[in-house]
C-alpha cells in the first residue's frame, strides 16, 4: 500500500436479499485524510453498505477492500484496520466503561492500552462514569462508549452510522472536532447521516444513495452540479433535486 | 481450541459483575429476604424431594433417557426453528466487526450453553441425584456431556437449516411447525403421564425409545443413561468414551461445516431479541393490525374500554396461555400423587403448584407497567378500575384451573368436593396475588428492572398475602371440619383480604400516588 491509495474500496457492490435489491453495483472509495458523507433516504441502502464493509453481511458480489485487505478474503486483517460505530450501540450490560474498553484493547491487541484510557475517558466526557455498568448509561453515553472502544486502537478506516443521535449540544461539537482530528491524523472515515447540515459541514466529499443506487460522488460543488443546482444551493436543496428528481422520473 | 483472551476476559468479567450485583442487591431488606428465601427453597427441595420414589431403577431409568431425547429434540428443533445462532445484541456491535476469527465466535457462542449445562446438572444432582440415580458423579457427567452434545447438535442444525433458500424455507416452515407442535405435545404428554403414573406409559416410552431407530437417533442419550446406571465400570468407561466422541464429533461437524453463519446468525440475534423485548414490554403479537371497539353496555360504565384491552392483548398472547395451560399439566400431575391422600399440606401444595401457571402470563397479558400507567388515568372509580384491570388476569388463569381441575377429576384424580372447593380458593387467591404483583410492577423503577431477588420477594409477600385464607382453613380443620369444608370457609375468609387489596390498589391506580410511577 503506497502513502496515497484509498484505504477502503469498494467496487461493484451488490447486495440482494431474494428478490429485492437493497445495494446496486456501488463503488467508491475514501483516501486517508478524507471524511466522507453518505447520505440517502430511508432505505437507500446506506446501512446495508456499511454493514458489508464491516463483514457482518456477504456481498452477492462486488470487492471491500480495507487497508489494501480484501474482507472476504482476509476478514481478520481488514477488520483489525476497521471501527464501526452502529446507530443505536448495544453495550455489554455487565461491563462497565472501562471494561469496554479493557475488552476492545484485548480484541485488537492494543499496545500499552492503559495508558491511553484516561485520555481518552477525557475527551469523551466519561471520566466519571468509567467504573459504571454499561447498563446504567444513557443513550448518548452509550454512543459515546462505542465511540471510545473505536477510537481506542486508533483505526485507518472509521464508520460511523449516524453518530450523532442522542448526544446533546456540547457533545455533538467535541463529536465534530474530534472526527475531524481522526481525519487529520490519515484516517478514512465514512459518516452515513442524515442530517445533512452536518455532513455539508464536516465531509470533504458526499454520496448520495438513493434506492441502492449511487446517484452523486463529489464535493458539494459536484453534486450541485450533478443536482443542476445554482452554485449557493446548500446539500439539502442539492440532495432532494437528486433524490426527488429520480422519484418523478 | 482455546478461548481468544478477549472473549475470555469478556465471559469472565461479565460472570464477575453479575454475581457481584446479586450480592449487592441482598444489602436490601427486600432482597436479603428473597435471597433467605431462595436459599430455603433450595435446601427445601434437597431434603425434601422424594422423585421417582415408587418408580423401580428401569423406569427412572426410561424417565432420564425421556428427558435427555426430549432436551435433544427440542434443541435441533429450536436450531432449525432460529436458522441462525442467537447472540446477545453487544456482540453484534462488539464482536461481530471485531478481527475475532468465526471458530472463536462459534467457542464463544458455545460457552455459556457448557456453563450452562454445567449449572443445570449440579441443580439436577442436588435434587434428584442421591435419589433418582444409582451413582449422582456419574448421573452429572452423563448429562452434562448429553447436554453439551446437544448444545452442538442445535447449533449444527442452525448450520443446516442456513443452507435452504429462503423460498424453500418459506414453504417448509409450516410443516416443520406443525411436526415441531406435535412432537413436543406428545413428548410433553408422554412426560405427564410417566410421571404422573397414568396408564402404561413408561412401558409404552421404555419400549418405544428402546427401538433400534430410536437408540441410533438418541445415542447420545442412550450412552449417557448408561453411563448413569451400568454397574460395571468397564462399560461405564465404554460409554463415556462414547460420549465425549459424541462432544468432539458434533463440534468438530459444526466447524467443519463451514457454514457462513455471520449475516444468518445477526439476522437471527436481531429477530430474537425484538421478539423478546416485545414480549418483556407486553406487546407481543403486535403484528395483528384490527382495530376492535370496546363493549357499549351501559353496565360496564367506562370500564368496558379497560376489559376490551386486555381480552384483546390476552388474544394476541395465546402462545404465553398455552404454556401457562403445559405448566399446570406438569405441576398437577406431580401433585396428583398428593392428592390421592387428600390432605391439607398436600392441597395447599396442589395450590402452590398453581403458582407456575401465573409466571409466564406477566410476560403475557397480564399487566405490563406501561399499560398501568396509562390505566391509571381513566376517569374510573378506584373499584371499578381495579375490577376491570384484575378481571381478565384473574379470569383466564381461573378457567385454565377449571378445565385441569375437571380433567383431573373425570380421571378419578381429584376429590369432586375438593375440586368444588378449591375453585373459589383460587379466586380469592388469585385477586390477591395479581393485585400484589400490580404493586411491584408500578414501583418498579424500569421496565427492565426485572430480576430473580425481586420476583422472589414478590412471591414471598404474596404468600404473606394469603395467610388470612391459609391460616383460617388451617384452624377451621383442627376443629374437625372436612377439608372441602376448611377450603371453602378459607376461601370466604380470603375474599374480603382480595377485596381490600384490589380497593387500595385501584385507589393508589387512581391518586396517582404510587412511588415511581
Amino acid at each position: 500500500m503506497t502513502a496515497s491509495s484509498p484505504l477502503l474500496e469498494i467496487d461493484g457492490l451488490t447486495k440482494r436479499y431474494g428478490d429485492f435489491t437493497a445495494v446496486s453495483d456501488l463503488s467508491f472509495a475514501c483516501e486517508p485524510g478524507e471524511i466522507l458523507g453518505l447520505v440517502g433516504p430511508n432505505g437507500a441502502g446506506k446501512t446495508t453498505s456499511l454493514r458489508c464493509v464491516t463483514g457482518i453481511l456477504k456481498p452477492s458480489a462486488g470487492r471491500i477492500r480495507v487497508a489494501g485487505h480484501d474482507v472476504a478474503t482476509a476478514p481478520e486483517r481488514a477488520k483489525r484496520a476497521l471501527a464501526f460505530i452502529p446507530d443505536t450501540p448495544h453495550p455489554f450490560d455487565m461491563l462497565t466503561v472501562t471494561e469496554h474498553l479493557r475488552f476492545a484493547a484485548l480484541a485488537y491487541d492494543v499496545a500499552d492500552p492503559e495508558a491511553r484510557f484516561a485520555a481518552l475517558l477525557e475527551e469523551l466526557e466519561l471520566t466519571e462514569k468509567r467504573d459504571e455498568l454499561a447498563s446504567t448509561l444513557s443513550r448518548g453515553m452509550r454512543q459515546k462508549l462505542a465511540i471510545a472502544t473505536a477510537f481506542l486502537r486508533e483505526p485507518e478506516v472509521i464508520l460511523f452510522d449516524e453518530p450523532l443521535t442522542g448526544l446533546d449540544p456540547k457533545a455533538i461539537r467535541m463529536m465534530r472536532d474530534s472526527i475531524r482530528r481522526r481525519a487529520d491524523a490519515g484516517a478514512a472515515v465514512v459518516i452515513s447521516s442524515h442530517l445533512l447540515d452536518l455532513v455539508e459541514r464536516l465531509c470533504d466529499r458526499v454520496l448520495v444513495l438513493h434506492r441502492g443506487q449511487r446517484r452523486a460522488l463529489g464535493t458539494l460543488e459536484t453534486i450541485r452540479a450533478a443536482a443542476a443546482s445554482h452554485e449557493d444551493a446548500s446539500l439539502e436543496e442539492a440532495f432532494f433535486a437528486i433524490t426527488e428528481g429520480h422519484d418523478l422520473a | 481450541m482455546i478461548l481468544h483472551p478477549a472473549l475470555r476476559y469478556l465471559i469472565l468479567t461479565r460472570w464477575k459483575n453479575r454475581v457481584g450485583s446479586i450480592l449487592g442487591k441482598l444489602r436490601t431488606l427486600p432482597g436479603l429476604l428473597g435471597g433467605l428465601l431462595a436459599v430455603l427453597a433450595i435446601v427445601g427441595l434437597v431434603f425434601g424431594a422424594r422423585p421417582g420414589e415408587d418408580m423401580n431403577d428401569a423406569e427412572r431409568a426410561a424417565v432420564f433417557f425421556a428427558l435427555l431425547a426430549f432436551l435433544m429434540l427440542t434443541g435441533v428443533l429450536s436450531g432449525i426453528g432460529q436458522r441462525g445462532l442467537v447472540f446477545l445484541p453487544a456482540d453484534l456491535d462488539y464482536l461481530f466487526p471485531s478481527p475475532v476469527s468465526r471458530r472463536q465466535l462459534l467457542l464463544y457462542h458455545f460457552v455459556p450453553h457448557y456453563l450452562a449445562a454445567a449449572f443445570i446438572g449440579v441443580i439436577y444432582l442436588l435434587v434428584l441425584g442421591g435419589r433418582f440415580m444409582p451413582n449422582p458423579t456419574w448421573f452429572l457427567i452423563g448429562f452434562v456431556l448429553c447436554q453439551i452434545t446437544n448444545a452442538h447438535l442445535g447449533a449444527l442444525a442452525a448450520e443446516l437449516s442456513m443452507l435452504v433458500t429462503d423460498a424453500v424455507y418459506a414453504r417448509l416452515r409450516p410443516f416443520s411447525t406443525l411436526i415441531t407442535v406435535g412432537f413436543v405435545g406428545a413428548a410433553m404428554l408422554l412426560l405427564i403421564g410417566g410421571i404422573a403414573g397414568l396408564g402404561d406409559v413408561l412401558e409404552h416410552l421404555d419400549t418405544l425409545l428402546g427401538t433400534p431407530a430410536a437408540r441410533i437417533v438418541f445415542f447420545p442419550a442412550v450412552k449417557a443413561v448408561e453411563l448413569s446406571v451400568q454397574p460395571d465400570l468397564a462399560a461405564r468407561l465404554v460409554a463415556l468414551a462414547s460420549l465425549l466422541a459424541c462432544v468432539a464429533g458434533s463440534f468438530l461437524l459444526v466447524v467443519l461445516l463451514r457454514v457462513d453463519f455471520v449475516e444468518s446468525s445477526f439476522a437471527a440475534t436481531k429477530r430474537t431479541w425484538k421478539k423478546f423485548e416485545q414480549v418483556r414490554r407486553g406487546s407481543y403479537g403486535g403484528k395483528v393490525k384490527r382495530s376492535a371497539g370496546g363493549p357499549r353496555s351501559p353496565w360496564f360504565r367506562g370500564a368496558g374500554a379497560v376489559l376490551w384491552l386486555n381480552l384483546l392483548t390476552m388474544r394476541r398472547q395465546l402462545r404465553a396461555a398455552l404454556g401457562g395451560l403445559l405448566v399446570v399439566a406438569v405441576m398437577l400431575a406431580m401433585f396428583s400423587r398428593e392428592t390421592r391422600a387428600p390432605s391439607l399440606t398436600g392441597t395447599i401444595l396442589v395450590m402452590l403448584a398453581m403458582v407456575p401457571l401465573w409466571m409466564p402470563l406477566p410476560v403475557g397479558f397480564r399487566l405490563p407497567r406501561e399499560q398501568l400507567l396509562v390505566l391509571r388515568q381513566l376517569p374510573l372509580a378506584p373499584a371499578r378500575l381495579a375490577g376491570a384491570l384484575l378481571a381478565v388476569p384473574v379470569l383466564v388463569p381461573f378457567l385454565l384451573q377449571l378445565f385441569a381441575v375437571i380433567v383431573l377429576t373425570v380421571l378419578g384424580r381429584l376429590d369432586v368436593g375438593l375440586a368444588a372447593a378449591a375453585l373459589p380458593a383460587y379466586v380469592a387467591a388469585g385477586v390477591t396475588m395479581v393485585a400484589v404483583e400490580s404493586f411491584f410492577v408500578l414501583r418498579r423503577p424500569h421496565p427492565n428492572a426485572i430480576n430473580l431477588l425481586h420476583t422472589v420477594a414478590q412471591i414471598l409477600l404474596q404468600l404473606a398475602a394469603l395467610l388470612p385464607g391459609l391460616v383460617a382453613a388451617g384452624v377451621i380443620q383442627s376443629l374437625g371440619a372436612s377439608l372441602p369444608a376448611a377450603i371453602f370457609l378459607g376461601a370466604l375468609v380470603q375474599a374480603p383480604a382480595a377485596y381490600i387489596l384490589a380497593r387500595v390498589l385501584g385507589a393508589r391506580l387512581q391518586v396517582g400516588s404510587v412511588v415511581g410511577a
